[in-house]
């Protein structure tokens, strides 16, 4: 009489065994839109001066929140990522059916170990994301330096593992529709930001990576960018998330910060009425103009606000639901790799310096060409394009300048490259918050790691300056 | 030959018999007498308490009636008139401080919410603990499926509240496994036995009829405070000039504008709180450019909510003979809630016969049919919806009236401050910009959600005597339902996806259908021994499917169907499980003053793999009468008995537990589909969980059984629990799932009931009192883990932890700095109290009360009866979502104290030692302050709150029912066409005796009936009190 029990108990709504395709697609597009929601905006962005945050996020103010969301939701990322290669393909790293689409899932890991890591510091990395059966309830937290070696280590390998004749993941490769050779150009692309990222902390491993890469194929246009297709006439999980944190968020925390506006009205950036929105009042007044908000005010600066004198992103574009076609969430752009050859060129890595200038005025133009932007001539009064007669320092301030605007909306990235490159110098709010007053160099370890994985917790949080707070910084972050 | 009948509710009778006959009337406690007719037409018989054949019949497992003597463990017993003159909506509310061991804690959630009945602590981590309901045999589904949150949701109520409570005959409580072990794994909380009315052998048709109706209003509303209005700093924020701009308020200041103050509608403590200037009438300009007098609004919550009307009619028609006998009830109930709009109706039919088909066979067949009706139920907790929610913070000063229009005008737009480029014209117009505010006048307009229950009980028995000692029963019975739900809120609402609205509709269909045969067995065996032994099985199959439809952003106004919107999604869910079980049960009794009782059964559970899908539960226990064993004949002690018993019983979770699956995403990208793995590691080798109890007691009875004793202790564990460890997010999973764990509650119950008066003119009292007292303790968790969270809310854990008792409230947030008296240390230059750098875990107490108790009165007179009931439940502590909004934004008086700069902080000056630390001074703090500035450290807008300020103590001692009936005399009702009247009135949830919660009460504080709610207020509905009356006639 127990013979139907095992029928009687089968999950009606999942299932055992699955196509990779469908977990690749989830971990892409996830991994994606996470970082241009309302609270990553109001928080990093914030940090950095491009969203004016405020008393809603009290992060904003630098008050220190342990940042469970953003811990959980990369682990997350990992878990359904690593199925691929714990579960679903299995040992079938040789296996032509397998072997790209372990490399390609391995690739999309990287850059979620990478992200996580920028943020953090130092995380459990080698002890976990083993699997279900394998899983270790206590990982200890590797260096962030370690972090890195392998990291890179496991770009070349499988880099080495995409092959153009293998099975790929075809419409579930958002990024590219399952073409190997622009994964070549994407995968190295990662290479040279890994090695990049660690020019300050570990010069000689940087060097040879960023040379490495350089004598590769990277990414040569727009058209090689990585991004995942939104659709605005859907649900909200379909939208861009700069449209998503319009839709869905509160209307206090939807304003732009006072430097990044000014920098957009001082520049003549032709970027400025599709990044920002004319102020309420200006508008009623006849004289529109555009102003943001102090970041990290006090209450008595607070009070002063009256939020229609200020900006909100522009309503044309980011900010509005019948913008055709909808906007493609970037994850990686042709802009971001010119960026880091300009930087490799002044270095003399895999480039001249004479070529970084051509390099950075790719780097611009492409970023001017990005959805929604659309500016392929750029006009005569935007004259941030020259080099000419800066010196070498005023050129990394010229790049990180623009890669900041660039990299609006994408706002994990633009804390990272903000904090690594140091530029541009930012003066913190008036609040003082938990860090006497200086914007966060890193973010905080999740409360409920802290509760159930204590002492490799209390090891790492001892490894850093201040311990785990926002004033520590993470080791390649030596500016 | 033998003839039988019974009294009326006036203990009426009639019967035809010859004056030869002998009558014998006997009662349940009360000696028989005989009397012989002769020529007497009219017979007045007064029965006498009976001493030797005080033979109390109970009620057990299965169904089977017992001696209460025999039994060795405790039952409790109670009449269907007690859960019935006073009426409650929901039967299980009734039980409240009725039965010694039952803690009932209502959920605050409006007509025709759920109820948590708890038996002897709880004793599962996850789960409710709730016990099973047995209604005639058949077990009910009491699911509350889809249950609230702590951040919203709508109560649909639960199964107990289906039951017409004008059907109970009687409800006998097992308590634990020693009693409840025949029901196998699910008798582990205790079972909750309901007999329905039936007929009985009569002549003619008995007709009652009964009405009840009844008015129910807030017994405990939050403290207001009515003399300061919106703002912060004690002024306005904002200004608006004669030149028609507006200004900050400092900025006009400064530059001396001329206007008038004008208030913002944004997400900060400008809009939201009532520290702003005391409301003595002036001029000023709303947030939407309304021009009004600033004024205290002291009745918002009065004037939004309503007087809930109950009113439930009830008719019931039986009759029969010896050979068949049937009863007809029709009940209808229909409650306007008290939130408006909220309405609840509900029809019960319930038709039982029983037959005796021949001499030898009987049959025994109910059907109770039920269709209940929500419309607008409330939702509950830290919701925006929730009305509760939105006046307990909602400044002091802004009037009903305005929120009344409830739609953005034109107007408003072309004058609004606060809301920026949002609002458009006819969306729902609140007065901050909060992600959880709404406008109660939108929410009551224009949003809607109703739920339509069927149900069905239905229950056939066929018995078999094959001759004096061996009985085959053969019965099968089902529960099923389908409940359909339906919810929208019009295009505009502030909550709804893009404010354009969004509908819900989706049918759940429950079923579960038990078979049991039982073959009974009780030989006559020659001497003092005798013998009984039952042998049956189980089938019970589970089965739920919920299927529906959501969808989001209306395209056209005013339809409401899920295929005017722009994009929708499935609801879909479904659970499947089934029991098969084999059981046998034995009684052994030696000279009717030892007895001996046995219970065994296997259960095989389609929810654990086959390799541990079989487990075993045995059970003995004993009894022994002393009193008859040594032959005690004494007035003062009538009767004393001993009893002991040793049980097991467990639990196999829940389905589909035991693989890792990959689930879709509700929402596919641009037609790629997305999947995920699940977050749980599963454990294939999953084992059910065991709960062993031991329990002794004793029962006595004094003064020729004027006044009875009944004590109880039990010790019971439950070991295995089936666990979701909590594993760290690194690991990347969630938790895994595990065997692990122990619980234990061990306590002692004690009840007493006594006849001290009763006099020979009629006047009789009866009081009855209950008490309980359970230890909880959490033995041990999982390896590795030291807490357990059950729930969590804002500031505050409500954990399990090894060496503690379940529900430990934690807080989570900062911590006063103490001297080592305990004095608070209080910074010399702001006059502020010191706190923690960080956040915090630190206990507060715990949730469970340290005991519970009821006592009962009554008292008769001829045809009047006068009682009582008082509820009482002391210790253990709730943590008030509500207190702290309250304090947040300063609406309760506890927050006007010092608001002119004159508070004084309680506590001690610190000073800076040289290695930074604070140290008490032990001179006592006299600095004045603003009282806002104050309550901000307790309780900031955007940080984490002072958590023990929001403590509250859960004791109470409350008047909890309160009835009084009048039995209109014979000499009256002769002239009447009725056979009997009574009218009654009463009362429920009258008032507090004790009660030391800031503004809510404690037993109906929950948002929904699980462990997540545990020691949690979030923004309650207030529980209310009721008057009624009532009208029964007998045709």
């Amino acid at each position: 009489c127990t013979k139907d029990f095992e029928k009687i108990n089968t999950p009606p709504t999942s299932v055992t065994v699955i196509d990779p395709g469908l977990v690749f697609s989830k971990v892409q597009k996830d991994a994606a839109f996470a970082e241009g929601y309302e609270y990553p905006n109001n928080q990093f962005g914030s940090w950095i001066q491009q969203w004016a945050g405020g008393v809603l996020i009290s992060s904003s103010r630098y008050v220190e929140q342990s940042d469970n969301d953003t811990w959980a939701a990369h682990y997350t990322l990992i878990r359904n990522i690593s199925q691929i290669r714990n579960e679903i393909l299995k040992g079938m790293e040789n296996d032509p059916a397998g072997r790209t689409k372990l490399a390609m899932a391995k690739i999309v890991e990287i850059t979620v170990w990478q992200r996580l890591t920028d943020l953090f510091g130092d995380v459990p990395y080698s002890q976990t994301g083993l699997g279900a059966e394998e899983v270790n309830s206590k990982p200890a937290f590797d260096t962030q330096e370690s972090i890195y070696k392998s990291l890179i280590a496991n770009i070349n390998t499988a880099m080495g593992q995409l092959n153009a004749s293998d099975a790929s993941y075809g419409a579930a490769d958002f990024y590219y529709k399952g073409d190997v050779a622009k994964w070549k150009k994407y995968a190295n692309s990662i290479k040279l930001r890994l090695g990049m990222r660690i020019r300050y902390a570990d010069p000689a491993l940087a060097q040879k990576t960023v040379t490495e890469a350089m004598a590769q194929p990277l990414m040569e246009s727009n058209s090689d960018n990585a991004t995942i297709p939104t659709y605005n006439n859907a649900t909200n999980a379909n939208v861009h998330p700069l449209l998503n944190h319009f839709l869905a968020g509160s209307p206090d925390l939807k304003y732009l910060a006072d430097a990044f506006v000014t920098k957009l009205v001082t520049t003549n950036d032709p970027r400025l009425p599709r990044i920002a929105q004319p102020t309420v009042n200006s508008v009623k007044a006849g004289t529109p103009g555009y102003k943001g908000i102090g970041v990290a005010l006090t209450d008595a600066l607070l009070k002063n606000v009256i939020k229609d004198d200020y900006s909100t992103a522009s309503t044309l574009t980011f900010f509005n639901r019948s913008y055709s076609p909808a906007i493609p969430c970037i994850v990686m752009s042709f802009s971001d790799v010119s960026f880091y050859k300009a930087e490799a060129a002044l270095e003399g890595w895999g480039a001249t310096v004479e070529q970084a200038e051509g390099f950075y005025q790719a780097g611009v133009r492409a970023a001017l060409a990005q959805e929604p932007y659309n500016i392929t001539t750029v006009p005569a009064s935007f004259t941030e394009l020259s080099f000419t007669g800066l010196t070498k320092e005023q050129k990394l301030e010229k790049i990180g300048t623009q890669k900041w605007i660039q990299l609006f909306g994408r706002s994990y990235e633009a804390f990272t490259e903000w904090r690594r490159m140091g530029y541009p110098a930012l003066k913190p709010g008036p609040f003082a918050g938990s860090t006497n007053g200086t914007i966060p160099r890193r973010t905080i370890y999740s409360s409920r790691e802290a509760l159930l994985n204590a002492e490799n917790y209390k090891a790492a949080s001892a490894r850093m300056s201040n311990g785990d707070t926002y004033v520590s910084k993470v080791w390649w972050d030596k500016r | 030959t033998n003839r039988g009948g019974s009294t009326d509710g006036a203990g009426k009778f009639e019967i035809a018999a010859g004056p030869q006959s002998t009558l014998v009337f006997s009662f349940v406690g009360y000696a028989p007498k005989e009397v012989l007719v002769g020529n007497q037409s009219v017979i007045n018989v007064t029965l006498e308490p009976g001493t030797q054949n005080y033979n109390e019949v109970v009620v057990t497992a299965l169904g089977i009636k017992r001696d209460k003597k025999a039994l060795g463990y405790s039952v409790q017993e109670i009449a269907g008139e007690q859960v019935s003159t006073a009426k409650e909506a929901n039967l299980a509310n009734a039980l409240a401080g009725k039965m010694a061991g039952v803690q009932v804690t209502r959920s605050a959630n409006g007509a025709g919410g759920s109820s948590r009945v708890v038996i002897r602590g709880t004793n599962s981590l996850v789960g409710n603990s709730q016990p099973l309901y047995v209604i005639d045999g058949i077990p009910m589904d009491n699911s509350n499926l889809n249950s609230p949150g702590s951040s919203g949701g709508i109560d649909y109520g639960d199964g107990i509240s289906n039951i017409n409570p004008e059907d109970v005959e009687s409800i006998s409580v097992l308590k634990g496994p020693n009693a409840a072990a025949l029901y196998g794994q699910r008798g582990s909380n205790g079972v909750v036995l309901i007999t329905t009315k039936s007929g009985r052998a009569r002549r003619g048709i008995g007709i009652k009829y009964g009405v009840d109706y009844s008015l129910g209003k807030a017994l405990v509303l939050p403290d207001f405070q009515d003399e300061y209005g919106q703002g912060l700093d004690g002024t306005f924020t904002n200004f608006r000039g004669t030149d028609g701009k507006i200004y900050t308020w400092s900025a006009a200041q400064a530059a001396n504008i001329q206007g008038m103050p004008k208030t913002s509608g944004g997400r900060d403590r400008f809009t939201r709180a009532s520290w702003g200037a005391r409301m003595q009438g002036q001029q000023y300009e709303d947030q939407w450019g309304n021009v009004l007098s600033f004024t205290p609004q002291p009745n918002t919550f009065q004037q939004y909510f309503k007087t809930e009307r109950q009113l439930m009619n009830n008719l019931s028609l039986e009759g029969g003979s010896d050979n068949i006998n049937y009863r007809l009830s029709y009940g209808n109930t229909n409650i306007n809630g008290y939130t408006p709009g909220n309405t609840l109706g509900r029809n019960n039919i319930s038709l039982r016969t029983v037959a005796k088909l021949t001499p030898k066979l009987e049959l025994d067949a109910k059907v109770n049919y039920i269709d209940q009706k929500g419309a607008n139920r409330p939702t509950v907790s830290d919701a925006s919806d929730n009305p509760a929610y939105i006046f307990i913070s909602q400044p002091r000063s802004i009037p009903m009236s305005i929120l009344e229009n409830s739609a953005w005008t034109a107007a408003d737009l072309s004058k609004q401050l606060g809301y920026g480029t949002v609002p458009f014209i006819g969306m729902e117009k609140t007065y901050a910009t909060n992600s959880s505010t709404a406008n109660p006048a939108w929410t009551r307009d224009h949003t809607y959600n109703s739920d339509d229950r069927q149900r069905v009980l239905g229950m056939v028995r066929l018995s078999y005597q094959f001759n004096d000692w061996i009985r085959l029963t053969a019965k099968t019975g089902t529960d099923f339902y389908t409940d359909q739900r339906f919810r929208y809120r019009e295009k505009g609402t502030y909550q709804s996806a893009n404010k354009n609205g969004d509908i819900t509709e989706q049918v759940t269909r429950v079923r579960e259908d038990n078979s049991d045969v039982l073959l009974s067995l009780s030989p006559k065996l020659p001497g003092n021994v005798s013998f009984g032994l039952n042998l049956g099985a189980n089938h019970q199959k589970f089965y739920a499917r919920t299927t529906g439809n959501t969808g989001s952003e209306f395209i056209v106004p005013n339809l409401y169907a899920v295929n005017n919107t722009l994009t929708n999604s499935y609801v879909f869910g479904l659970s499947q499980s089934s029991i098969n079980s084999a059981y046998l049960s034995g009684q052994v009794g030696y000279k009717e003053y030892l007895f001996l009782d046995f219970s065994a059964r296997n259960d095989w559970s389609s929810t654990l793999s086959p390799a541990n899908n079989s487990f075993f539960y045995p059970a003995v226990s004993a009894s022994y009468v002393i009193t008859d064993a040594f032959k005690i004949k004494s007035d003062a002690l009538s009767f004393l008995k001993v009893r002991g018993s040793v049980a097991q019983a467990g639990s196999s979770g829940s389905p589909y537990q035991l693989t890792g699956t990959y689930s879709l995403d509700q929402n596919a990208h641009g037609g790629v589909p997305l999947a995920s793995f699940s977050s749980t590691i599963p454990d294939p080798n999953l084992k059910n969980e065991l709960t062993t109890s031991t329990e002794f007691g004793l029962e006595a009875r004094f003064f020729k059984n004027r006044a009875g004793l009944s004590v109880s202790y039990y010790n019971a564990s439950t070991k295995n629990q089936i666990l979701d460890v909590p594993l760290p997010p690194s690991s990347t999973f969630t938790s895994r799932r595990i065997n692990a764990g122990e619980i234990r509650n061990h306590g002692i119950e004690l009840s007493l009931n006594a006849t001290p008066v009763k006099t020979a003119s009629g006047f009789r009292w009866d009081a009855t009192v209950n008490f309980s007292k359970n230890k909880n303790e959490v033995v041990a968790l999982a390896e590795g883990v030291d807490t357990y969270v059950l729930g969590t809310d804002r500031g505050v854990n409500v954990v399990a932890e090894p060496g503690k008792p379940f529900g430990t409230i934690v807080g989570n947030g900062f911590q006063w700095l103490r001297d080592e008296q305990g004095n608070r240390l209080i910074d010399p230059t702001t006059g502020l109290p010191l706190k923690s750098n960080g956040k915090v875990l630190y206990p507060l107490g715990n949730a469970l009360p340290d005991w519970i108790g009821g006592f009962n009165n009554s008292f008769r007179f001829k045809g009047i009866t006068l009682s009582g009931l008082i509820d009482v439940s002391q210790g253990g502590k709730i943590y008030s979502q509500s207190l702290r909004e309250e304090l947040v934004y300063g609406t309760i008086k506890k927050t006007l104290p010092g608001r002119d700069g004159t508070y004084v902080a309680d506590g001690v000056v610190a000073s800076k030692g040289a290695d930074g630390i604070w140290k008490g001074t032990g001179q006592a703090n006299t600095k004045q302050i603003k009282a806002q500035d104050y309550w901000n450290v307790v309780a900031p807008d955007k940080d984490n709150v002072i958590p023990e300020e929001m403590l509250n103590d859960a004791s109470y001692v409350i008047f909890r029912e309160f009835t009084l009936n009048y039995q209109l005399p014979a000499k009256l009702v002769g002239h009447t066409p009725f056979k009997g009247i009574r009218a009654g009135f009463y009362g429920r949830n009258l008032f507090y005796l004790q009660r030391k919660t800031e503004g809510f009460a404690p037993e109906a504080s929950a948002f929904n009936v699980n462990n997540s709610s545990l020691g949690l207020e979030s923004t309650a509905l207030p529980l209310l009190r009721y008057f009624g009356v009532s009208l029964n006639v007998e045709l």
